[in-house]
């Protein structure tokens, strides 16, 4: 998780991590059944995925409880779900990253800049504009400064929770903040809103993947 | 499909000569039923929870059958495990050869 510069098909990031190919056609089954696709799917798109390139992800975390990251990432022992880390190269999340201050900072631009125009970026947690949006900021930069910087360069935009998708906790009345769900700041490209408190996790994975099969990720779709 | 027509639906399939247990992120049960070529498939995950269950009519499921390119790397793996280097095709990584065992 988090190696930026490391170009890896997805076939090559499982061998790497010891997961057989039989594990992974599990997980694609697993996967299409949750997507509510055919079984005769999964290995369909497991061939397909295999020699896929992984696409860049950057994580944008605002006004939000981080449970829907926890949704996605923790369990006690290594879940099927956590195979999706393989599938994407998660290249900023500020909670889950060990580089903090100007070096994160650095990390995501880095990634954004490389991969202009071809990444992904998942929000959580709605966005507060009031005060000039002094209500979230991180490196001297506001949430929505940040969005709208991160959101020009996206391929498409996953809102993961309420909160992001559709204002959540935070935007309830009086609604102090300010705060906004992201499809109401940026716009002009696909932004899929999943839903949640928190969403659920094969859900969440279930829609990354279809952006790889799309070929979204590699760049050709 | 509700619980009961689950199970009304494993009874009436049977079970069948074959049984297979996949061992790859948690376990798995392959169960050939009592009609010929459809198998009924359980994929648990490492903490045994069932992620997904399916019926597949196929001579044998795709999961157990290895991609070509594993099975020539396979024999080579296998070649050169014994001195004796089994059938001369296991050697050149050719598909499908034979290793006596010797007693």
């Amino acid at each position: 998780m988090l190696d930026a510069n490391e170009d890896l098909t997805v076939g090559e990031m499982l061998r790497r991590h010891g997961i057989s190919r039989r594990g992974f056609m599990k997980y694609c089954t697993a996967a299409a059944s949750a997507m509510a696709l055919p079984p005769a799917m999964g290995p369909a798109m497991a061939a397909q995925l295999i020699n896929a390139r992984r696409p860049s992800v950057v994580y944008l975390s605002f006004q939000e409880c981080t449970g829907c990251l926890e949704s996605l990432t923790r369990s006690f022992a290594p879940t099927i779900e956590n195979l999706i880390f393989n599938i994407i190269s998660l290249d900023y999340d500020d909670t889950l990253m060990a580089a903090a201050g100007a070096a994160a900072e650095a990390a995501r631009d880095q990634a954004m800049e490389a991969n202009f125009g071809k990444y992904v970026l998942i929000v959580d947690g709605s966005v507060p504009t009031g005060a000039g949006g002094a209500y979230c900021t991180a490196g001297g930069k506001s949430a929505v400064d940040t969005l709208r910087e991160a959101a020009k360069g996206a391929a498409a935009i996953v809102c993961v929770g309420t909160c992001a998708a559709f204002g959540g906790i935070p935007f309830a009345d009086p609604n102090p903040t300010g705060a906004w769900p992201v499809a109401d700041i940026v716009g002009g490209k696909p932004i899929i809103n999943i839903s949640g408190c928190p969403p659920i996790p094969e859900v969440i994975t279930g829609t990354l993947l279809q952006f790889v099969l799309d070929g979204e990720g590699s760049g050709s779709g | 499909m509700s619980p009961s027509d689950r199970t009304e639906l494993k009874r009436a399939l049977g079970e069948g000569e074959v049984r297979v247990t996949l061992n790859a992120e948690g376990i798995s049960t392959i169960q050939e039923t009592r009609i010929p070529g459809v198998w009924w498939i359980e994929h648990r995950d490492l903490q045994d929870q069932l992620i997904a269950e399916l019926i597949d009519v196929n001579y044998v499921p795709d999961i157990l059958a290895r991609a070509s390119g594993e099975i020539a790397a396979g024999a080579r793996g296998a070649a050169s495990t014994d001195s004796n280097g089994g059938d001369r095709r296991c050697r050149t990584g050719r598909q499908r050869c034979w290793m006596p065992m010797r007693t």
